[in-house]
């Protein structure tokens, strides 16, 4: 299925790194994403996931430039939503996330209502309360349809 | 320049206070990219490239989040993909003149990698939001 990305990298604002990095590190390797850079100075530390060599979703207690002290003493909760490459994928990111302590937003499956044809997700909340999800849109070898 | 893989992220939103004023700041900054507003739900609109929704501003309370929550915005950064630098120096002239606040002029950033050419713009809600090309001139 082809679609184009205009999607670089993300982050995503959290209380506490060291408490976020390991949801994230077994979530995600469900899905083949693993750490590709740590950073951290006096400001805190982020953590930054990809597939290839790119950094494209940074998870960070870091207190960046743009934000002031004030506006990180609630963290909205956000949505992002990862690629998987299969239902299995999708099945196995839930499963993980469950097990690193994630919270349950919605079970694997086929959603309707508005989404489309095939469209494949599982939602979890991070330690954050950040609505995480994994989307396997093509068809898989149990699309009966 | 580093190896490019598929991209891992499928969709993002971003928590809006005012969806009338965000949303004409995202489509005249983005216009220059290619992106537009694809489709429209209560409180909020999501916008794309082709025919794909991949940004999605919500001024609503989501079902996963507290009126506490919702009560103040904590900045986020989204970076998004020009398809040149002409495209990075568009989106962040056309940022400034839809009310955004320059954050970082268009030019190369040899700390990411040496081709690594952005430019960064705060939105009305103090979203840090960038564009970026990869590859060479």
């Amino acid at each position: 299925m082809e679609r184009s990305s205009i999607l670089d990298h993300v982050n995503v604002p959290v209380v506490d790194t060291a408490r976020s990095k390991p949801f994230y590190v077994a979530a995600l390797a469900a899905l083949g994403v693993r750490v590709v850079m740590d950073f951290g100075d006096e400001r805190g530390s982020s953590v930054a996931f990809g597939a290839g060599e790119i950094p494209e979703l940074w998870v960070g207690d870091r207190l960046t430039s743009y934000q002031t002290p004030a506006d990180r003493a609630r963290i909205t909760p956000l949505h992002v939503s990862l690629r998987a490459r299969s239902r299995a994928e999708v099945d196995a990111f839930h499963a993980a996330a469950l097990s690193a302590g994630g919270r349950d937003l919605g079970p694997p499956g086929l959603r309707s209502d508005g989404y489309p044809a095939g469209y494949y997700a599982a939602f979890v909340l991070d330690p954050d309360g950040h609505n995480i999800e994994a989307v396997f849109r093509g068809r898989d070898e149990d699309d009966i349809g | 320049m580093p190896v490019l893989s598929d991209p891992i992220l499928d969709h993002v939103g971003v928590a809006v206070s005012d969806l009338a004023r965000s949303q004409a700041f995202y489509e005249a900054a983005l216009e220059p990219l290619g992106i537009t507003a694809l489709t429209s739900f209560p409180g909020g609109c999501a916008l794309g490239r082709g025919t794909h929704p991949e940004l999605w501003l919500a001024a609503g309370k989501a079902g996963y989040q507290t009126r506490e929550s919702r009560a103040i915005i904590t900045q986020q950064h989204v970076c998004l993909k020009a398809r040149s630098r002409a495209e990075v120096d568009a989106f962040h002239a056309a940022a400034i003149a839809a009310g955004g606040r320059s954050y970082g002029a268009p030019g190369l950033r040899g700390q990411v990698h040496p081709t690594y050419y952005g430019a960064f713009v705060l939105d009305p809600d103090g979203h840090n939001v960038e564009a970026v090309f990869h590859g060479p001139v």
